[in-house]
């Protein structure tokens, strides 16, 4: 806790309550209404009295019709999570480090990996969608070469392999230029340092490089993690909602929220809904507060 | 762009001396990074040529053969798409609420992670972990849509970008980790000399940390620029709705106009990636130098 | 000296303002527009192709009948819909948009209420029963739509999608006619196989389609209304279930008709179908009289098609009716800013010659009595003489059984959809049912 410089407060509170004001109204007050309103049977509709049901909805959620189902998807979404997110950071390291080298067209590919990213999630989706056109998209073709077809989407044992790879492919843009932005706030005079002291390529890239980009590392494991546990477009868009074998957590609350593909007869409270929101925010939390952790304490060793 | 030579000088050899950079010798090093880098450009080059390719074809020349490469380019399509999405007036709705936002965010994460990075507030950990809640809040969909209507701020632009601004996400958390590379001593000194407080943030934390408020700027921007179903929400009113709801107007329950679709996804994405070629000279004009002290 | 907020009281107010923000009243709506019609009209529809362009034309024939008022049309994506109808509602912001309130059936008392239902039972939707152009629906349609004896929505048309569209030519080129009966459907598809033609397309990969086959199977299987009133109320109260019997059947005959598709169709989008189909790449698709607009254009006069009711059955006349349901229901809202324009606009919608634009358009069969029908529409006039409800219009789900039972026949289990067999598929929605008794 370091003591405070400057001659008056004045400037200090105003910015650090407008800031504060922003969030608080924008963001904290709805996300905390969310929280009350999973207790409730709200509905959407105007002139429809609420009533506060306490835990019923959480109890239908893990109810054992409901918990099977539940249960799948968040596995896949673990197993999602994890894959996506080491290897994007694994490869977002390396190309960032080749980006900030000097190498010809490294402009042009760092602009181009980050497309995707401008791109958004919905056309991303499309263009893969297209992609694995099993009956004559490129993909068809490039697996008609070792002789093999697929249903590449449809089919239950490869779907959550490519979602990832699209997901792998969409979130490395954001990760290097992470990276990047840490890998220039590293000071060269450490690299001379450790050229002095005779260490070469590698070793720099092990002793200097990466303990000091341990802040840019988290940040982009804490990205990643809450990108594939929250975010459920890609999947939709490359899969629908209602498929099993890609089901995400994040998907399963969307089709439980808005009905999935059954018909209209369904009684669909928000409050249900909101309920599912609270609960995988607590489940993202605790693993983002555990991966935290983990990181942390590395970034405090090194 | 000193930073930049000095490590890759230091990584390529020991040979400290040449400022020739044409005569650098091609060690198997640069060999790998080349064929690395072309592998990469590739990964990330030939969906999108498919893009193009798509965007160029006319409907019966893509059912007839999706992956067959386009031998009557139809430029039309872009003019096409361009008309039927409307996407003039959606397209400065979209920089409005994209700049708006982002600008409003990104000085609520300043405002909030000096004062907490450096331990002028008090609880700095409690901050902190507000920082990180803010996260992973949940889908607050609903309730953000019964503030504004309570704040009769619905259907305005003005609540609109309000709500993305205060999407803030990993902003804070990133200007914090930024700023601690900045050195105390600096503030002291500042302060010293008899700069207040807010001088202080505008005229040396602001180019110092550019850096990471580009980035910031950046992944909120896009945030917003990329947001659908909160501006479907908010904005129900078709005159302000932002440009990927223009998009979306393409996207049929039944049928897709692949080609068409694929046209208006490139004039979407055009200046988004205008802006960040040029937002990227601000990144790879490091600071670095100055932080030296 | 440090800013210092107390963060137990932050807690406390930021929850005490969220409560605030959630119960407390709705809103006040805007003042009603005074006079004749003007102002604006708000409509909010779900976006369909088909649907999208019909409303248009409709809107502008509207705006030259009455230049005063300006029309605000908004066409949303499905995924979205339910969330942006809710949100206007609840602002006041929307005149007239789609509703489906539904009778619930006697089998599934006690199941909450859907949406619609809770809402036209609270007055949000208008009572549109007294309408005088009410009058100009079919009786028939009107009845399947009425909700507590009363109307609060317009039909646009109905649909028919328990048939399968087939190309004339190959078919003829294999000498092969229409089949009756299930035997003949296997052996026109055996016929086809011999010939090097993949007998049918199903674009599995939207999930949706595939169910299209399920539905067409229990039509044949369960070809009327009270039939499959009969299932319903059985599988209710566990008289039935579905891993025996007919039932099981069913999913039988979804499994024979995966054998028959094209290889991978699990990864086939339902929106490649019509090309595939005006590809020739296979003959036959199982899909909706709402998508023939786009298959016609698709094949563009290439090659005849035509379409017959799947016969899911072994005996013929089970199978000589379509399954339909009625489309898209246009409703006014209570709170409307501008009710005499939504009104006004439903009126006009309902004049016969604007509706028969209307259909014309989406491709939907009419409504109404005496409207030219499309000549396809003409040519399986004999398969909707009488109007049989599908399945999924019958079927309500109950909220607390399993995923694996929404349908409940499991059909997105069976390989290659799922992985599971028959068998398997139809435990597992049994199990899931059972499961909320």
């Amino acid at each position: 806790m370091s003591t405070y410089p400057f001659s008056g407060r004045k400037g200090l509170r105003i910015s650090v309550g407008a800031g504060a004001s922003v969030l608080a109204v924008f963001a904290l007050v709805p996300a905390v209404a969310v929280f009350v309103i999973s207790f409730t049977d709200i509905r959407g509709l105007p002139g429809i009295p609420i009533q506060f049901v306490g835990f019923e909805n959480y109890e239908r959620f893990f109810s054992a019709a409901k918990l099977g189902y539940n249960l799948n998807a968040l596995q896949n979404t673990l197993v999602y999570a994890v894959a996506s997110t080491v290897v994007i950071n694994v490869f977002a390291l390396g190309i960032a480090v080749l980006l900030n080298g000097r190498l010809r067209g490294r402009t042009f590919t760092r602009a181009l990996v980050f497309l995707p990213t401008i791109l958004g999630v919905t056309v991303i989706g499309l263009i893969w969608s297209l992609f694995f056109n099993p009956s004559a998209g490129p993909a068809a073709t490039i697996w008609s070469w070792f002789g093999a077809d697929s249903a590449f989407f449809g089919d239950p044992a490869l779907a959550l392999s490519l979602v990832i790879f699209v997901q792998i492919w969409a979130g490395l843009g954001v990760a290097v230029v992470i990276y990047l932005a840490g890998l220039q706030a590293i000071p060269e005079e450490l690299y001379e340092a450790a050229a002095l002291d005779g260490a070469d390529g590698w070793k720099r890239l092990r002793l200097v490089t990466i303990p000091l980009l341990a802040p840019s590392v988290t940040a982009n494991v804490l990205l990643a993690i809450v990108g594939s546990l929250q975010s459920y477009q890609l999947a939709y868009v490359l899969t629908g909602p209602n498929n099993p074998a890609t089901q995400l957590l994040s998907l399963a609350i969307f089709a439980q929220a808005f009905g999935g593909s059954t018909t209209s007869g369904m009684g669909q409270s928000q409050g249900y809904a909101a309920t599912i929101s609270v609960i995988q925010f607590f489940i993202v939390g605790i693993a983002s507060l555990l991966v935290m952790w983990y990181l942390r304490r590395r970034e405090a060793r090194l | 762009m000193t930073a930049l030579d000095a490590s890759s000088r230091i990584a390529a050899d020991t040979s400290m001396a040449s400022p020739d950079r044409r005569r650098r010798p091609l060690t198997p090093g640069r060999v790998l990074s080349y064929a690395a880098l072309v592998l990469v450009a590739v990964c990330y080059l030939f969906p999108l040529a498919f893009l193009l390719n798509t965007a160029l074809k006319s409907s019966e020349a893509f059912f007839a053969d999706p992956g067959a490469v386009v031998t009557s380019p139809q430029w039309g399509n872009f003019a096409d798409a361009w008309v039927q999405g409307n996407f003039g007036a959606y397209l400065l709705n979209s920089v409005l609420y994209t700049v708006g936002a982002a600008a409003v965010g990104t000085a609520v994460s300043l405002f909030l992670a000096f004062p907490v990075a450096r331990s002028y507030v008090a609880h700095p950990r409690l901050w902190n972990a507000l920082f990180v809640v803010l996260l992973f809040l949940p889908n607050a969909l609903i309730t953000q849509f019964q503030l504004l209507l309570r704040l009769g701020l619905y259907n305005t632009q003005i609540g609109y970008i309000a709500i993305m601004a205060a999407g803030v996400g990993i902003g804070p958390i990133l200007l914090a980790g930024y700023i601690k590379s900045i050195p105390v001593e600096l503030d002291e000194a500042a302060a010293v000399d008899g700069c207040g407080y807010w001088r202080y943030l505008m005229t040396f934390v602001i180019p110092m940390a550019r850096p990471a408020l580009a980035t910031v700027f950046i992944l909120q921007a896009i945030g917003v620029w990329n947001d659908i179903i909160l501006a479907t929400i908010l904005l129900p009113d078709p005159a302000k709705s932002p440009i990927s709801l223009g998009l979306y107007a393409f996207k049929g329950t039944y049928t897709n106009d692949w080609p068409l679709l694929a046209a208006a996804t490139m004039i979407v994405a055009a200046p988004l990636l205008a802006a960040y070629v040029f937002l990227q000279r601000y990144l790879v004009g490091g600071v670095v130098g100055s932080v030296k002290g | 000296m440090r800013t210092h907020i107390t963060r137990g009281l932050a807690a406390m107010s930021l929850t005490a303002l969220a409560v605030a923000v959630v119960t407390g009243c709705s809103s006040t709506s805007p003042e009603p527009a005074d006079g004749e019609l003007s102002g604006t009209l708000q409509i909010l529809v779900s976006s369909s192709a088909g649907s999208d362009a019909a409303f248009k034309e409709v809107n502008a024939a509207f705006t030259k009948k009455y230049p005063d008022v300006k029309i605000e049309f908004s066409a949303v994506p499905n995924e979205n819909f339910n969330s942006t109808r809710s949100s206007r509602l609840t602002a006041g912001n929307v005149d007239v948009t789609l509703a489906q309130p539904r009778d619930v059936p006697a089998f599934a008392q006690g199941v909450s209420a859907s949406d619609d239902n809770v809402a036209a039972d609270a007055g949000l939707f208008v009572d549109l029963t007294d309408e005088a152009f009410m009058k100009n629906f079919t009786p028939t349609v009107l009845e399947a739509t009425s909700y507590n004896g009363k109307q609060f929505t317009v039909p646009t048309g109905l649909s028919y999608y328990s048939g399968v569209y087939y190309n004339k030519a190959i078919f003829e080129e294999l000498g092969l006619e229409v089949p009756h009966t299930w035997s003949e459907f296997k052996a026109v598809a055996s016929a086809l196989q011999e010939g090097g033609v993949t007998p049918l397309g199903i674009g599995g990969k939207d999930s949706w389609p595939a169910g299209l086959a399920m539905l067409a199977a229990v039509q044949g299987l369960y070809p009327t209304a009270d039939d499959k009133t009969a299932l319903a109320t059985g599988l209710w109260d566990n008289s039935l279930t579905l891993t025996e019997g007919t039932q099981l059947e069913v999913l039988e005959r979804v499994k024979s008709l995966y054998d028959i598709a094209q290889p991978n169709f699990a990864g086939v989008g339902y929106d490649a179908i019509p090309s595939g189909f005006a590809a020739g790449d296979f003959a036959m698709t199982i899909d909706g009289t709402w998508n023939q607009t786009t298959i016609d254009s698709a094949v563009g006069g290439a090659f005849d098609y035509g379409y017959f009711p799947l016969p899911a059955s072994e005996d013929a006349a089970d199978n000589a009716t379509l399954a339909g349901k009625v489309e898209l229901r246009l409703a006014a809202a209570s709170n409307a800013s501008n009710k005499a324009a939504a009104l006004a606009y439903l009126e006009f919608f309902s004049e016969p010659d604007v509706y028969a634009t209307f259909v014309e358009s989406t491709g939907f069969a009419p409504a109404q009595p005496d409207i030219a029908a499309s000549e396809f529409l003409d040519g399986i006039a004999e398969y909707t003489k009488t109007f049989s409800p599908a399945w999924d219009t019958i079927w309500v789900s109950n909220q607390d059984a399993g995923p694996a039972a929404g349908f409940p026949f499991n059909y997105p289990a069976i390989a290659p959809l799922g992985t599971s067999t028959v068998e398997q598929a139809a435990q597992e929605a049994q199990d899931a049912w059972s499961a909320a008794f």
